[in-house]
């Protein structure tokens, strides 16, 4: 899932400084879950901005709203209408999901609530780490299931570095090193001979931004009026 | 709890306002003396800034934690 | 407006506990500030910044919680 962290208050209140009246649209699937802009988070957002505002002597319209999510037309489409009705939209969502909505409510503007940080997954209970750096050519196979691209401080594809101490990172001793994990997982799988096998330089060209996927039985049906930018 | 306090205080509100207690369900000295030390502190902090302003548009949205006494 | 200022206080207490507190401080005839509003929760648990947050919104001059 995507992991984003919300925005510091002051930066928000300064984004939405000269708005009259503010929707504060969350987004119900990664972001929620992370806690960062799912519908509790835009309440409590909402409820900080009301009062930082009434102690300013602003009178500012704060509405809220969450969808399932902001990065498939069906979901946003409901909310376009009611959104017309505001100076302003706040969004919670991912990167991806404020584009979309910005896209969809043009000429209204959209501002970010958070930040976006990264693919990952929730390592523990409000606690959540890097998984993957969508490369676009995925190497797990070779390396038991722990992505050297990412975790790896360096992306070594034939490690390890030799700086690693004590299980950790040179690069910071808060990191693991990836590629003791990878060695211990290997030897569990009793493929440690995977190591012995030297990787090529990564294809850098997999990863070209922006990506873009059709799925094949849609590559013809697709008309180009359709194409995002 | 102390994610309440941070807010406040970045809404520019006294962290004081709130605060937690742990009380035995027999503790009923405690939880007095709980009642009594907010009473307290809402005292010194003076009134919420907020009320003001609610109590001036209360015609508008009336509000049930707000009755005049 | 400083003279009358009365606090209203909000408390958000556990049935099994501070609830029951609150209940036995009745019985035992305990004086205590009477403008505490007291909101029952099966468990305080269930509290959440939100919660805390829009009490003061609505005009609580201090809110707690007491489990």
């Amino acid at each position: 899932m995507i992991i984003a962290e919300r925005k510091p208050f002051e930066e928000v209140k300064q984004e939405v400084k000269d708005c009259k009246k503010l929707l504060i649209l969350g987004c119900g699937t990664c972001v929620a879950v992370c806690m960062a802009g799912g519908e509790k988070e835009v309440g409590l957002l909402a409820t900080e901005l009301r009062m930082a505002n009434k102690l300013a002597g602003k009178d500012v319209e704060i509405g809220e709203a969450t969808i399932q999510r902001q990065c498939d037309r069906e979901f946003i489409q409901p909310i376009v209408e009611k959104a017309k009705q505001y100076d302003a939209v706040l969004s919670l969502a991912c990167g991806a999901g404020v584009q979309f909505v910005a896209e969809m409510m043009e000429p209204l503007p959209v501002l970010p609530g958070v930040n976006t940080r990264f693919i990952g997954v929730t390592q523990a209970e409000g606690m959540w780490a890097e998984k993957c750096l969508a490369c676009g050519n995925c190497m797990l196979a070779d390396y038991g299931g722990i992505c050297p691209v990412t975790i790896c401080a360096k992306g070594l594809l034939n490690g390890p570095c030799g700086g690693s101490n004590l299980g950790k990172c040179e690069a910071s001793p808060e990191k693991d090193c990836a590629w003791e994990l990878i060695y211990a997982r290997l030897k569990n799988l009793g493929k440690l001979d995977n190591l012995r096998n030297f990787r090529e330089v990564r294809d850098y060209r997999a990863h070209t931004s922006p990506g873009r996927v059709v799925n094949e039985a849609y590559q013809k049906a697709q008309p180009e009026a359709t194409h995002s930018k | 709890m102390q994610h309440a306090k941070k807010l406040l205080k970045e809404i520019g509100l006294e962290e004081e306002r709130v605060e937690m207690f742990n009380i035995g369900a027999s503790d009923a000295p405690l939880f007095a003396s709980a009642c009594n030390e907010m009473a307290a502190r809402a005292k010194k902090l003076g009134p919420n800034p907020l009320r003001k302003k609610i109590d001036k548009d209360k015609d508008q949205n009336p509000n049930p934690l707000v009755v005049s006494q | 407006m400083v003279e009358e200022y009365e606090p209203k206080l909000v408390a958000f207490c556990c049935h099994y506990c501070a609830y029951s507190a609150a209940d036995l401080a009745g019985s035992m005839r305990l004086e205590y500030a009477p403008n505490v509003r007291v909101s029952k929760l099966m468990c305080t648990g269930k509290v959440d910044t939100l919660h805390l947050l829009k009490a003061i919104e609505d005009g609580a001059d201090a809110v707690f919680v007491a489990g």
